[in-house]
């Protein structure tokens, strides 16, 4: 029995299914195994957590880099200046993938079910957020520059476009997320 | 239960029940000897005694070896630690365990029955309680079960805790058998293998149906030697600081249904408020609130937990969190529900009222972009609509009729694009740079310069087919008299029914009654290079706002079906393409000028327009390509060669016309220099009382350099504010002397047409 609860907590350890492994522990406890043992186990457990949080917060760091240095070049010129195919292939292509690979890979596997759309999620939240953002300073550079026309209309427009190209690069950030895993696991 | 025991070299043993400690060899005997002798001792006459637990046999070797004991009874639920006892102790608990004196049994001693009044001395030498099962045997009820078993002179003595590291724990013992109905004596023996393992002093309680103080203690007499204790310390060690007594008192008791013993044995800290008053919330404290319920859990690990709550706690709704907790109230131990009303208490007075405020200005925010949203949707403002209408006056024919030089052609400052004029009224009405629009004018003649295909002073007015006359509008202002037109021609409007058509190198006057020329006009050089460098410079501006657009169009042009704003940027942007196009044919259509170099004209005449001088005996000259003046006189033509002709009707009604249009410039102009002249009059007026009031300080101050006075909105020395106002009347002075020059200039301008006018009209 203690045997069995000491490999499974192990192995639940190893795996990052932290919440299973203070079950396992628990028991392990309550059935009177060594408390130094059990006492290296919960380091072990905290370890490991403190490392899935780093490389969490490491990758989705790496992400958001990526994201607002790539949007960054991209914005030395409006989309006319580059090429509506060049940019529409880097904006909704190329940098959201990048983004969505880094970011979708920032969540821990501790939960199986679940773990796609987390990995969704969390690459199409910060891509979404990113390119809003991007869109937004975009256009209002530009509107900026021209004083004449019709501006009555102008937060409607920044909304829907800010919205539109948000969704669009943020589910390629999203698909990309959970398609491309950089390893198994984060941890 | 799990036995574990170590043996070292020296053949001395340790033995461990469960993780902790039940004896060591070396000094097992203070132990035993301390627990058993003194109740032993203080009994009367014992004869029969109890062990429960105690199956090592040593505490039993203690009682056997006491003169007089002729039965003990010991009741152990362990058969591994009486085996152990046999086979590995037998030497150091003397073979107790096979002592015809002992009855032994094997079973948990708190469902043994026991006889009452049956012992003289019993023992309860149970392991330390670490679970809620063991810990059934430091209960009230087994204690009142005891007492019962007890004989009147009896003594019971019970192994309890250590009172140094787990004070509480110990007090409440001695508060349970109190509440058993038995008097309680506790003391506590310094264990040297027991204060290795930190757990500090161990506590032990000597308790009887009788009365036990101390001093029955201070002379206790053992009538068998001890080997380890020191019973005439007893004495000492069962004196307890006044604290620690009342503490005994307060303790709570430890029952079966309420078992409070292994959560003061696991919680031995006193634990503090949470809140203070208007304090902030002790996290650490509330962190310490939460019972270690298991021995196996540590302080460090709740703490650790806690630093994670803690962590999470910002995104927390915490006053629900409290009132949801608060509702539960009847589930909480009691001190908690307390700090919990604390801590409820204090966030309704302080923290979270920012929160509330920071939760509704989101909200209000939101709701105020929505309706902003649809606010903007339903009815856009309709101040955007700027633009003005109407013909300027004809600033650009003035240039070339006051100014010697074209190259003084007042060019618009850049400025961005403001109006709709490249919207709706694009194509329709005549625009300019700004977007403004202006009344729609229409020009009929004969398209491009070719249909008057003379020159050389002729006026030939015979159209060839393909140049037809027709109805041409202005496309764009360049400036206020000079404009593009829908077919590429520029046209310089000089008055109301005169202008000039300016194509493919050549110049023509024409009238807006014919669709011919009244005369082609010498192309003067220049005035090609200032209209050129005008388109140039406006064409500049129109791409950059062809650029902006088209950007503006790249992101958002998708939306067009869905915003009228953003279809009539399209629209915009279409327009100015087409205008940056049609100038762009305009300036090819232009072209050059055949001429060479510029006319002699005598030094008193007056400009009219390009090609056109007013001499000083009322007449006109009108310079012909080549350079030929033709003389106009109000009635006849007189060209260079002296050949008379009769002055055309038409040719004399457009020249009336810019005559009359002139003198109407040259008044306005007076009047508005004069106005002007007048307006410098009261600012030097108003500088000289400036400057005669800095002397009149200078004065008063003893002409001390430094002393400062007002000038403008700086403070500066008064010497020096006298100077710049003397350079300021100076200036104001000689903006006046370039006004009266120029109204001279205008007046001579003005009586020169007036008087042409006059003599053409005899």
């Amino acid at each position: 029995m203690s045997n069995d609860e000491v490999v499974a907590a192990c192995r639940a350890i190893e795996d990052g299914e932290f919440v299973q492994a203070r079950h396992h522990l628990n028991n392990l406890a309550m059935s009177g195994t060594n408390p130094s043992l059990v006492e290296e186990l919960t380091r072990l457990i905290w370890q490991k957590e403190r490392e899935v949080m780093q490389t969490t917060v490491n990758r989705i760091g790496m992400a958001i880099s990526v994201a607002v240095l790539g949007y960054m070049a991209l914005s030395f010129q409006s989309p006319e200046g580059w090429g509506p195919l060049v940019w529409g292939i880097v904006a909704f292509l190329v940098l959201p993938c990048v983004v969505g690979v880094l970011a979708g890979n920032s969540v821990a596997a501790s939960r199986a079910a679940p773990l796609k759309k987390l990995r969704f999620r969390r690459a199409f939240s910060i891509t979404f957020s990113v390119v809003a953002i991007y869109t937004l300073v975009g256009m209002g550079i530009v509107r900026h520059k021209m004083q004449s026309a019709d501006k009555s209309s102008d937060i409607a427009i920044y909304l829907v476009v800010a919205v539109v190209y948000g969704l669009m690069a943020g589910a390629v950030a999203g698909i990309a997320g959970t398609s491309f895993p950089i390893s198994k696991r984060a941890s | 239960m799990n036995l574990y025991h170590h043996r070292r070299p020296d053949s001395s043993l340790a033995l461990y029940i469960d993780g902790n400690l039940q004896f060591d060899t070396r000094d097992e005997a203070v132990y035993h000897e301390s627990l058993a002798l003194p109740a032993l001792c203080l009994a009367k006459a014992p004869r029969t005694a109890l062990i429960c637990g105690g199956g090592d046999g040593l505490a039993l070797r203690e009682v056997l070896r006491f003169p007089g004991i002729e039965q003990v009874t010991l009741i152990d639920c362990s058969p591994e630690v009486l085996d152990f006892a046999r086979q590995e102790l037998s030497d150091l608990n003397g073979n107790s365990l096979d002592d015809p004196r002992l009855t032994l049994i094997v079973a948990d001693a708190l469902e043994a029955p026991l006889a009452d009044n049956s012992f003289d001395v019993i023992i309860c030498d149970f392991t330390f309680p670490t679970t809620k099962e063991s810990a059934l045997g430091f209960t009230v009820e087994w204690y009142s079960k005891l007492k019962a078993a007890l004989t009147e002179g009896g003594v019971l003595v019970i192994n309890t805790v250590s009172p140094q590291n787990t004070a509480s724990a110990f007090a409440c013992l001695v508060s349970t058998i109190r509440a058993a109905g038995l008097n309680a004596l506790p003391y506590r023996v310094c264990i040297p293998s027991f204060r290795d393992h930190g757990y500090g002093a161990w506590g032990f309680i000597l308790a009887a149906k009788h009365r036990l103080t101390i001093s029955s203690l201070r002379g206790i007499e053992c009538p068998v030697p001890t080997q380890q204790a020191d019973l005439t310390a007893l004495a000492r060690a069962a004196r307890f600081s006044v604290k620690a007594r009342i503490d005994f008192a307060k303790a709570p008791v430890n029952r079966s249904a309420n078992p409070v013993l292994q959560s003061l044995l696991l919680n031995p800290e006193a634990r503090a408020t949470v809140t203070d008053g208007d304090a902030p919330p002790d996290f650490p404290n509330l962190a310490n609130q939460v019972e270690i319920s298991h021995p196996y859990h540590s302080r460090s690990m709740i703490a650790a937990l806690a630093e994670q709550v803690v962590g999470s706690l910002p995104s927390i709704d915490l006053r629900k969190l409290v009132d949801e907790l608060a509702l539960r109230a009847k589930e909480l131990p009691k001190k908690i529900v307390e700090e919990l009303n604390n801590l409820r208490a204090y966030l309704s007075r302080t923290v979270l009222d920012l929160d509330v405020w920071g939760t509704w200005a989101s909200r209000l925010l939101a709701t105020l972009i929505l309706v902003m949203v649809i606010a903007n949707s339903i009815s856009p403002d309709p101040a955007f609509a700027k633009g003005g209408e109407g013909m300027g006056h004809a600033s650009f024919s003035r240039g070339f009729s006051s100014h010697a030089e074209f190259g003084q052609i007042s060019t618009p400052p850049s400025a961005p694009i403001s109006g709709r004029g490249f919207t709706a009224s694009y194509g329709h009405d005549p625009v300019d740079i700004y977007g403004y629009h202006y009344t729609p004018r229409f020009y009929f003649y004969g398209n491009g310069g070719g249909y008057y295909g003379g020159g050389g002073g002729s006026n030939q007015r015979d159209v060839p087919n393909r140049h037809k006359p027709k109805t041409h509008k202005p496309l764009f202002v360049l400036d206020d008299d000079l404009m593009a037109m829908d077919n590429g021609d520029f046209v310089i409007s000089l008055s109301e029914t005169a202008f000039l058509v300016i194509a493919e190198g050549q110049v023509s006057l024409m009238d807006t009654q014919g669709g011919a020329p009244l005369t082609s006009v010498f192309a003067e050089p220049k005035l090609f290079e200032s209209i050129r460098k005008e388109v140039t410079s406006q064409t500049g501006d129109i791409d950059r706002e062809v650029q902006v657009r088209k950007d503006w169009l790249s992101w958002v042009g998708w939306t067009s079906s869905m915003f009228s704003s953003v279809r009539s940027d399209t629209e915009e942007y279409t327009n100015l393409k087409d205008l940056q196009r049609r100038l762009g044919l305009a300036m090819k259509r232009l072209g050059m000028s055949p001429e060479a170099g510029s006319i002699e004209v005598p030094t008193d005449a007056i400009e009219l327009f390009v090609g056109c001088h007013v001499l000083a005996d009322n007449r006109v000259a009108l310079y012909t390509p080549g350079g030929h003046p033709t003389y106009l006189d109000g009635t006849s033509m007189i060209s260079e060669s002296g050949k008379k002709e009769k002055l055309k009707p038409q040719l004399k009604a457009a020249i009336v016309s810019i005559l009359q249009k002139m003198v109407k410039e040259a008044q306005r102009d007076i009047k508005s220099d004069e106005a002007e002249i007048k307006s410098l009059g009261n600012e030097l007026a108003s500088t000289q009382l400036d400057l005669n009031e800095y002397q009149s300080i200078q004065q008063q101050n003893g002409f001390d350099p430094s002393y400062e006075v007002d000038y403008g909105t700086d403070s500066i020395p008064v010497t020096q504010a006298i100077e710049k106002t003397q350079q300021d009347m100076t200036s104001i002075a000689l903006d006046q002397k370039v006004l009266e020059v120029g109204i001279q200039k205008s007046q001579r301008e003005l009586e020169r047409f007036q008087a042409t006018l006059q003599a053409w009209s005899q």
